[in-house]
């Protein structure tokens, strides 16, 4: 039961660490934010895989630690030093009315939870909630900011709504399917990293 | 038999990356024709799911429909593209390029062919999204601003909206796994179709919006087809026809698989999501393509109504699934026509605005007669096949609902206005000189070197041939359609329940 | 109003498990004696005592960090006394507002921190301490503040209020919020209640396996950063406001305080100490709600809760020393992120868990 109660210490971080994504306009801050969401994330992971002494999920903690918290976010910082920006991020709302949607954003996911999810299906109570909460505020920062890395920001935090979802409901997707899903992750933000680059360079030239 | 079908686009991938470019295409040529004759015998020979690679692949009607599609198209694509290379590298694009062209291609199709025949919703997901990654450099094969912005909206919008889809594909997976356990077993389709009504509906019926929302990005449904006109008009032509023939009616797999096991679990709604979205796409299209300035963008377009047109198909039920399967064949065939030939229009005079391009019956004779009956094939006129699919269709949806039927015809109609306005102006218009005079002469005198090479006398044969080919299938196909293929539809159709009466 | 609120979830949760807890924790009644009064009264002397040294303690960190000596750490209690000896100068505008309002900007705190059960369970008006009375009775010391430093009649009193109000504006909702997502979670009205009620909750769920409904430690994690955040808002400390420079451009809480002078000066700074002591008290109570509940257990309360003070003074002297001052337009940005964590935390308790 402790297990479960650090559990969801870690889902709320990884909510609050959403929040402050939104209400922060740095992009360098952002790609942190998102590094220690993964981090939480695995650690969600490994909380269930001690729970239920699962491999799987042991499994699934290390390759989301590899790809999640170490490699994505290093490659974005990468393409962040040759790109050179670090400017404020510019939105089309206002943060604080960006902060109050993303908090109606939740209560409406809460709403949807509690219509689909019964209680004890969840590893950790309000898990599906969150991860609700986080993938409609994913949705919402790639459609409210204009530059293009907070896109790639928030399709990242997509992604990771979704693997919330996918180790709080069940015990992890099975090991092939998700490692597929990783990497294809992670080819993703390479080819997105390709792009910035080239598009700056057409920018400039 | 059946592995032949991954082994040998494998294959191609390999060997594309070690051989030099004019040598891949010979060999690009054997192994599509090799697909396509296994495809072929497979469908000569087929009479029921049939599983392979210990059971993480399978091939039923359904699919073998989309797979007949994919290997016909590859097959005329790959001796179109015979002739691109040629005719590109002769104007000066490098070698190295080319290399990374089959490189990206064969990976294309590759994931494009696990994707459809996977068992597992986990592995199809895999693929459509390798689709979008390996499809991304190419779209960009331009290197241009435009292109890359495009780029940008396809895979940063695609690979989004197919996490959603993975959303779906989690919440199905839980359901399952209440029926089977947690492994491998619980994401494979033809377990879940057989738990059937054990599965818990509301979970289901999640899975299917998400699932609509998340892969109908891909296809193109109408909220979510910003990328889609963008993307589709700065690939190479020859993947433009790929994309739009083929990788929509892939993401468009995917729906209608979560659409089955709703249906198998005794959840009737989704069919009206099918229509609503189908209906939307049309009349989002039709008013899209009257105001376009660039002909790829126009076909892009049409490709959109016509994923409508199919969705709205396999919505209604009946006889109209029908016409949405024999849709998704004859769409591919008019499409990769009209695709291939306008990239023949593209390579030779490098310009994509309608208004730059006139005149085409004296400069592009072929061509420009390929794009005229492609273009009237596509808005479903009758010696094209394409009109018994529309014709199945909208007299499914005229025996719905009669009113609603009227609109859905206005709306085809308003396409084809718009489609034949358009390209008719390209066909026989005549282009303005500076001082706004009409100079009809200087356009095919001939005697202009310039001119010359602004013609069809450059362009390689096959870059030719290929789509005219092409487009007589499609007009073959409206008189006589091969008792294997009208079998593999009807089969189809019947696993979505449509009643078969002809 | 909580009580209706507590159907409410009952309702959400079942029946059935709302006994559970009841089975548990059954000593939610009062039964004053004299032995209550008494460590009541000593525990409002104790914390009063305390709070300058308190904010000596963070000032002093403060210095440190930045290379200073630094003060005594026991210099508040010196200004106090000094200041107590001078003489009041009020504006000739002054109206009586002026001469009221420091005393009971100063009372409202010692009310509040009557009913604070820093240490000892039962507070002396532990009984009437209910979260909204506490949440408003700020209010009103805000309130009484901002009126004062507009009855002098100068401009940067106006100024001052104005500002006081705009953070105040800001941070109020999501203070309420979080007392109404702790009495929704544990389904109590009063303060002294609900910390027990997380006590015994706890102390059960962990010390005991006994399984209770409303343990958690997510929701007090995230109550706890939505009321740092607030609490670094309302007492001027520095990524918000920075009380130790009398810049016009940068002033919040001084502005208010500007134009005091002597007693009342002494006892707005007495005053500001003790709001802190009580934010802080509150805090320490989230983080980790140890109580006496009979007069053996006391020192180590005590202990425990000195601990727990000086663990969150760091806490906040690291986070002035590590920011610098915020623009003013970004103050909105930060308030509402405490704001949308404490909505969250009460979206959150209102399913039961």
């Amino acid at each position: 039961m402790i297990m479960e109660k650090i559990a969801e210490l870690f889902i709320i971080l990884i909510l609050v660490s959403v929040v402050l994504n939104v209400s922060s306009p740095f992009i360098k801050f952002a790609i942190k934010l998102y590094s220690f969401q993964s981090l939480m994330l695995a650690f969600y992971i490994l909380m269930g895989a001690v729970h239920f002494n699962s491999i799987n999920l042991y499994g699934s903690f290390v390759i989301t630690v590899i790809f999640k918290v170490i490699l994505i976010p290093y490659f974005l910082f990468k393409t962040l030093k040759k790109v050179k920006i670090d400017k404020e991020i510019d939105m089309y709302i206002g943060i604080p009315e960006a902060v109050v949607f993303a908090g109606s954003l939740t209560l409406l996911s809460n709403l949807i939870a509690q219509k689909i999810v019964t209680v004890g299906i969840t590893f950790g109570a309000f898990v599906f909630t969150i991860s609700l909460a986080t993938f409609l505020i994913g949705a919402m920062l790639m459609i409210t900011r204009k530059t293009l890395f907070s896109q790639i920001i928030g399709f990242l935090t997509i992604d990771n709504a979704i693997f919330l979802a996918a180790n709080s409901i069940t015990h992890g997707m099975p090991l092939l399917v998700e490692l597929g899903v990783l990497f294809d992750l992670f080819v993703s933000i390479l080819i997105l990293s390709i792009l910035i680059l080239n598009l700056r360079r057409n920018a400039a030239a | 038999m059946y592995e032949l079908v991954l082994i040998l686009p494998a294959a191609a991938l390999i060997f594309s990356i070690f051989i030099d470019v004019l040598w891949m295409s010979y060999v690009q040529l054997i192994i599509s024709t090799l697909v396509f004759l296994t495809v072929a015998a497979i469908s000569l020979f087929f009479h029921s799911i049939t599983v392979f690679f210990g059971g993480l692949f399978f091939v039923d009607y359904i699919n073998l429909v989309i797979l007949i599609t994919v290997s016909v198209l590859e097959l005329f694509v790959a001796f179109y593209s015979f002739g691109y290379v040629r005719t590109e590298i002769k104007h000066g694009l490098s070698k190295r390029k080319f290399k990374f062209y089959y490189f990206w291609k064969n990976l294309f199709i590759f994931s494009m062919m696990v994707s459809i025949m996977s068992n597992n919703l986990g592995i199809y997901w895999t693929g459509l999204e390798a689709t979008t990654l390996a499809t991304a450099l190419l779209v960009s094969f331009n290197r241009t601003k435009e292109s890359f912005e495009a780029t940008w909206r396809y895979v940063i919008m695609c690979s989004a909206g197919i996490a959603i889809g993975l959303f779906a594909i989690v919440i199905l997976y839980f359901t399952t796994s209440q029926v089977y356990g947690e492994s491998l077993k619980s994401l494979s389709f033809i377990n879940i179709m057989r738990a059937g009504s054990e599965l818990d509906k509301n979970f289901l019926m999640l899975a299917f919006i998400l699932a609509l929302v998340g892969f109908g990005t891909k296809v193109g449904f109408a909220p979510m087809h910003n990328w889609l006109p963008d993307a589709h008009s700065q690939a190479p032509s020859p993947v433009s026809a790929l994309l739009s023939g083929v990788l929509l009616n892939t993401a468009l797999l995917g729906i209608l698989r979560f659409y089955q096991i709703n249906v198998s679990a005794g959840i009737y709604y989704p069919r009206y999501f099918l229509i609503g979205f189908g209906f939307f796409t049309i009349l989002v299209s039709a008013f899209s393509i009257i105001k376009q300035t660039d002909y790829k963008r126009l076909f892009a377009f049409s490709s959109m109504e016509n994923m409508g047109l199919i969705a709205l198909g396999f919505g209604i039920g009946g006889i109209a699934v029908i016409g949405s399967l024999f849709q998704i064949l004859f769409h591919a065939l008019n499409k990769g026509a009209l695709f291939l030939s306008s990239g023949n229009v593209l390579a030779v005079t490098h310009e994509r605005k309608i208004e730059k391009i006139r005149n085409l019956s004296k400069n592009f004779p072929i061509t420009g007669l390929m794009l005229l009956f492609g273009v009237m094939g596509i808005s479903g006129m009758p010696p094209f096949a394409m009109f018994l699919g529309e014709i199945y269709i909208m007299f499914g949806v005229f025996k719905t609902n009669i009113w609603f039927g009227f609109l859905v015809f206005l709306l085809l109609i308003f396409i084809f206005a718009g489609l034949f306005s358009k390209i008719l102006k390209m066909y026989i218009g005549v282009k303005d000189d500076e001082n706004g005079r009409q100079n009809e002469n200087r356009a095919n005198s001939g005697t202009d070197k310039d001119n010359q090479d602004r013609g069809e006398i450059g362009v390689h044969p096959f870059m030719l041939y290929a789509p005219l080919i092409l487009l007589l299938i499609s007009s073959i196909l409206l008189f006589y359609i091969p008792s294997p293929f009208l079998h593999i539809v009807k089969s189809a159709s019947a696993e979505f329940g449509g009643k078969i009466i002809f | 109003m909580i009580s209706s609120w507590t159907k409410i979830s009952l309702k959400r949760v079942g029946t059935k498990n709302y006994t559970e807890i009841r089975v548990h924790i059954n000593d939610m009644t009062y039964n004053y004696n004299i032995q209550h009064l008494i460590i009541g009264i000593v525990q409002f002397f104790v914390i009063v005592l305390l709070s300058p040294l308190f904010a000596g303690f963070i000032h002093k960190l403060k210095q440190r960090a930045r290379g200073q000596k630094g003060i005594n750490i026991f210099q508040f209690y010196i200004n106090f006394n000094k200041l107590l000896k001078k003489e009041v100068v009020l504006s000739k505008d002054a109206t009586f507002i002026s001469n009221i309002a420091p005393y009971i900007v100063f009372v409202s705190y010692l009310v509040i921190l009557l009913m604070l059960p820093a240490f000892y369970r039962y507070s002396l008006l532990g009984i009437s301490s209910d979260v909204i009375l506490i949440a408003y009775t700020l209010a009103l010391s805000t309130f009484f503040m901002t009126l004062y430093a507009m009855d002098q009649g100068s401009a940067f009193g106006g100024l001052g209020a104005s500002r006081e109000w705009f953070l105040t504006v800001l941070s109020e909702p999501s203070l309420i919020f979080i007392f109404i997502s702790l009495a929704i979670y544990t389904k109590q009205g009063r303060i002294t209640d609900i910390f027990y009620f997380i006590q015994k909750g706890a102390s059960n769920a962990f010390l005991y396996g006994v399984h209770s409904y409303a343990v958690s430690i997510a929701i007090p994690f995230l109550l706890f950063i939505s009321l740092f955040i607030v609490s670094i808002s309302e007492n001027a400390r520095i990524p918000i406001d920075n009380p130790e420079t009398h810049l016009e451009l940068t002033m919040f809480h001084e502005a208010n305080i500007l134009e005091a002078s002597g007693k009342h000066l002494g006892i707005y700074e007495y005053g500001s100490y003790l709001k802190l002591t009580v934010f802080l008290t509150v805090m320490s109570l989230i983080l980790f709600p140890y109580m006496a509940v009979n007069i053996y257990q006391i020192p180590m309360a005590l202990i425990v809760y000195i601990l727990k003070m000086i663990i969150l003074c760091i806490l906040i002297a690291g986070v002035e020393i590590v920011n610098p001052k915020m623009r003013v337009f970004r103050v909105p940005n930060v308030l509402s992120v405490s704001f949308i964590l404490s909505l969250i935390a009460m979206i959150l308790s209102i399913r039961g868990f």
